[in-house]
């Protein structure tokens, strides 16, 4: 009886654990929130981090966009024309870090929208808080919703970049 | 006469007192409560502790407040309640109170609201008015117009508007 009982213990703490590898490590959702948190380990360097580090970093960035991306930011930078294809978003992110001496980006309440089994599309929307140096800038928090495409090799890749206002005036 | 090993044998008075008579049901009971109080309390209130400016005077930064999640679930947000709205999710919120309900028609006027035409009495405005010029056109059924108490900031660098009713997790109380 204490057997069986342990037998069943056992086996249902083994379910639970693929059950949880499958959600948090192998499932498409997993998968973009890696592609999220990478990019996210890319746009954060302290003050003091040399041009081969940036260099290296905005390699990073850019290789987690498709090559067609558009990047809306107008609802934040009033005026700001979308950017269209990496070659434009690369021009705006290099001189970002040029110009930058330290940028530190968090990322809250990522959503991943619900993806059917072999979809080639997924959507996520997240809140990400910006502080910089040099210039001084803050966003305390701003809702961001992004569009993804399976690319070769199944690599998740930012196809639409787009704000969203929280309060819309 | 009782024999000495059954006093021996008896759990002392501090023994019943700390785990009761029975060890295995109290901490089987303890973690009932504590699973319990967590469960209020996550689906009652939330902690939070407020950043920035726009709710000054009547907030200021490094205030701790209370949201109350439950306020609304019976009754619907009021004019004047300080809110707190919901981004992607509840990490961060927005503090603003509502100046707007729904199917109103809001204006701004050298600073001043006006709701449906007539001026909106705002004591908790306590600073000078910077001349925001504003108009929102009628709200719809389930939106709001939330603004921050610091009415002295240049408009542009005032995050307020309109928001959905499901946006909005419930009251602040101190």
């Amino acid at each position: 009886m204490k057997r069986t009982l342990i037998g069943f213990l056992v086996a249902g703490l083994v379910l639970a654990g693929a059950m949880w590898l499958r959600t948090h490590y192998f499932s498409e959702e997993a998968r973009i929130r890696r592609v999220l948190r990478g990019l996210l380990a890319d746009l954060n360097f302290p003050a003091g981090t040399g041009n081969v580090a940036r260099a290296l970093k905005l390699n990073g960035v850019m290789d987690r966009f498709t090559a067609d991306v558009t990047v809306n930011v107008e609802d934040i930078v009033p005026g700001a024309p979308p950017l269209t294809g990496r070659d434009e978003l690369h021009s705006a992110v290099l001189a970002a870090f040029r110009q930058l001496s330290s940028c530190a980006v968090t990322i809250h309440d990522v959503a991943v929208r619900p993806l059917t089994d072999g979809s080639e599309n997924a959507r996520a929307a997240f809140t990400i808080s910006v502080a910089t140096t040099t210039p001084v800038l803050e966003l305390p928090g701003q809702e961001f919703e992004l569009e993804l495409q399976k690319g070769a090799e199944g690599r998740w890749l930012i196809r639409r970049v787009a704000v969203v206002r929280t309060l819309r005036r | 006469m009782a024999h000495p090993d059954e006093d021996l044998s008896r759990p002392s008075w501090l023994r019943i007192a700390l785990v009761g008579r029975n060890p295995s049901f109290t901490a089987i009971r303890l973690l009932i409560t504590v699973a319990l109080v967590l469960f209020l309390y996550q689906i009652s209130i939330r902690r939070i502790v407020v950043q920035k400016v726009s709710m000054e005077p009547t907030y200021r930064e490094g205030n701790k407040l209370w949201v109350n999640r439950l306020a609304y679930r019976l009754g619907e947000p009021l004019r004047g309640d300080i809110v707190a709205v919901k981004t992607t999710g509840e990490k961060l919120l927005l503090l603003k109170r509502i100046v707007g309900l729904p199917g109103e028609h809001v204006e701004i006027r050298r600073g001043i609201v006006y709701v449906d035409g007539e001026e909106l009495p705002e004591p908790y405005i306590q600073r000078p008015r910077a001349p925001w010029v504003y108009e929102v056109p009628r709200l719809e059924p389930d939106e709001y117009l939330v603004i921050g108490d610091n009415r002295e900031m240049p408009m542009k660098d005032h995050e307020f508007g309109r928001v959905r009713r499901e946006r909005i997790l419930g009251r602040i109380v101190k």
